[in-house]
């Protein structure tokens, strides 16, 4: 089942926020328009969440349903992913839902794939 | 022709905001600082676009920012809408957008004006008794009330 982000935000109401590896992530100063800044405040607020990490969960499965939307981010994807990735990432998601597979997963698939395409170019032959 | 000895009778306007002050843009100071966190490859993706795109980290961060607040607006105002509401219009109200303006986060919302004009017109509503509101609005109302407008 989906768990959309307001669900999260909802649940968070009544629970304290998980800590994650702060290795894994990097602070970015933007500048925004009022009403965007506006909107964080509120929702940190609201939610109390800290208005930093307010966004990190949000982006990176927003990013991740950007890379799925287009056949054209494969080499995008290809190249990225090669890097590694954390845990909550837009890859980790990609690997959650099975659009990208990595080591072990990665060789199997490939040698399933030669076994599906020699089966088939022999069933041509005979 | 120019005319000459003309007298405008201030008795004859009303007390609203002037065109020049309702069309005025809303920000005239420099843009305010958000930080955001996020995951290293994320960032790294983001920069592989902007570079091959031929735009800035900025632009991109700014407008995915933009759409994923939105997203979580609407994904708010399907569970409960006068959550929604009330996170929209008191950022709105926050930023310096108006009613006038028809701007903001509260205009995108609203499909039609008819809605958007009663909604700003209403107090937020915080009666504790009321059965219409549901128990996160209210912990919700009385957590927002606190930021400054």
């Amino acid at each position: 089942m989906t768990t959309t982000v307001t669900e999260a935000l909802y649940a968070s109401l009544g629970e304290a926020s998980v800590e994650a590896n702060p290795s894994d992530f990097e602070t970015l100063s933007l500048r925004v328009p009022a009403a965007t800044l506006s909107m964080v405040q509120a929702f940190s607020l609201g939610f109390k969440r800290p208005a930093l990490s307010l966004l990190t969960d949000a982006i990176s499965q927003s990013i991740a349903e950007l890379l799925l939307s287009s056949k054209g981010n494969i080499p995008l994807v290809r190249d990225e992913s090669g890097h590694g990735y954390e845990a909550g990432s837009a890859l980790s998601i990609l690997r959650d839902r099975g659009a990208l597979l990595v080591g072990q997963d990665a060789i199997w698939e490939r040698e399933f794939s030669q076994i599906e395409a020699d089966i088939e170019a022999k069933a041509k032959d005979e | 022709m120019p005319i000459e000895n003309v007298i405008v009778k201030e008795t004859e306007f009303g007390d609203e905001a002037s065109l020049i002050e309702r069309y005025k843009p809303l920000q005239e100071l420099p843009l305010p600082k958000l930080n955001l966190k996020m995951r290293k490859s994320d960032i790294r993706i983001v920069d592989s676009v902007a570079d091959q795109a031929g735009t800035t980290r900025l632009q991109i961060l700014s407008g995915l920012v933009k759409e994923v607040l939105l997203r979580m607006l609407k994904e708010m105002g399907e569970k409960d809408r006068h959550c929604a509401y009330l996170l929209a219009k008191i950022a709105d109200m926050k930023s310096g957008h108006d009613r006038a303006l028809r701007a903001g986060w509260s205009a995108l919302l609203f499909a039609d004006d008819k809605h958007h004009d009663y909604y700003w017109t209403q107090e937020f509503p915080d009666d504790d008794t009321s059965d219409k509101l549901s128990r996160q609005y209210k912990e919700l109302f009385a957590r927002l009330k606190t930021l400054e407008m």
